[in-house]
């Protein structure tokens, strides 16, 4: 199960859009429902954006979708509720690896910063002085 | 915490648990299946800690949400009935109970029948509770394409249950 969830194509989590491409979807993604939908009076879907009062004095087909809409709200409401199971907080912790990658945390050596000290300093001048003395000889010759 | 502080991250574990949990088990139906997105995504993100720009929070919706449209389009669905971990309320007589659990279970094949567009949009409005502003940030579309979805989404699953439940 777990292995199922490896990025097949190699991408980052970044570099992929949140909504797959029909053709990851296997074409599912702009399928039809299978149904003729049933139209939502406007008043219903304000209602249900949150954007109105819950309607009243209604009837036929309206009254009957803001009924079907308040049973419905009662369920979504519980699932709204749900926790997450109390043992999955441990078994996620247990899983961790060892240690978080910090591979672009660790700098490569030309972007860290130079510090001197005194030996440094008299190591680094002979050295160039070494250099200057064998560039100058290569040249006279 | 971006250097792998174990403590911190179990810290944001139990912060943002909840509303991802409930994000993946409406997208997959299945409590088995929303524990392990739950916990390949939350383990992606310790591996990648570095890469966090912006919201943590948003950041880690991103992988648990790309991670069930991973299952959807490669899993066919084995089971729908949730398992009894929501602790459901008491209810008034068991006829009434019944009918309950027989509404959450019809929802659940419903929802399935949804293009995941639609049932993702339904998820993030009716069930996990956030404003179309939100979802809009999160899943990076306008609240006039995500309202159309929820609008969509609710005609069909009215046309799929009204008969029912009305």
């Amino acid at each position: 199960m777990l292995d199922r969830h490896n990025e097949p194509d190699g991408r980052s989590e970044r570099a992929r859009p949140l909504r797959p491409n029909a053709e990851e979807m296997g074409g599912s993604l702009e399928r039809e429902v299978p149904l003729s939908p049933v139209p939502t009076p406007d008043v219903v879907n304000r209602w249900l954006d949150g954007e109105l009062p819950e309607p009243t004095g209604l009837r036929g087909d309206a009254a009957r979708s803001v009924e079907f809409w308040r049973r419905l709200g009662e369920e979504t409401d519980k699932r709204r509720r749900m926790m997450t199971p109390a043992h999955l907080s441990s078994r996620i912790m247990d899983a961790l690896p060892p240690q978080a990658s910090v591979t672009s945390m660790v700098e490569p050596w030309y972007r860290r910063e130079l510090r001197m000290n005194p030996s440094v300093a008299l190591a680094a001048a002979a050295a160039i002085f070494t250099l200057g003395i064998i560039v100058a000889q290569a040249l006279v010759r | 915490m971006l250097a792998g502080d174990r403590n911190a991250f179990g810290v944001l574990i139990q912060r943002y648990s909840d509303p991802l949990y409930r994000h993946a088990l409406g997208m997959t139906g299945s409590p088995d299946v929303a524990e392990d997105i739950l916990q390949m995504s939350f383990i992606k993100a310790y591996q990648h800690l570095s890469e966090v720009r912006g919201r943590f929070d948003a950041w880690v919706f991103r992988i648990v949400a790309n991670g069930c449209k991973d299952w959807l389009k490669n899993i066919r669905r084995t089971h729908l009935s949730y398992e009894e971990d929501d602790q459901p309320t008491s209810y008034a007589s068991p006829v009434e109970e019944l009918d309950r659990t027989e509404l959450r279970d019809d929802l659940d094949v419903a929802l399935a029948q949804l293009p995941p567009s639609l049932r993702e949009a339904f998820i993030m409005k009716h069930v996990e509770g956030r404003s179309y502003e939100e979802m809009a940030d999160l899943l990076g579309t306008t609240v006039g394409a995500l309202k159309m979805r929820v609008h969509r989404a609710r005609e069909a699953l009215q046309a799929l249950l009204e008969e029912k439940y009305t």
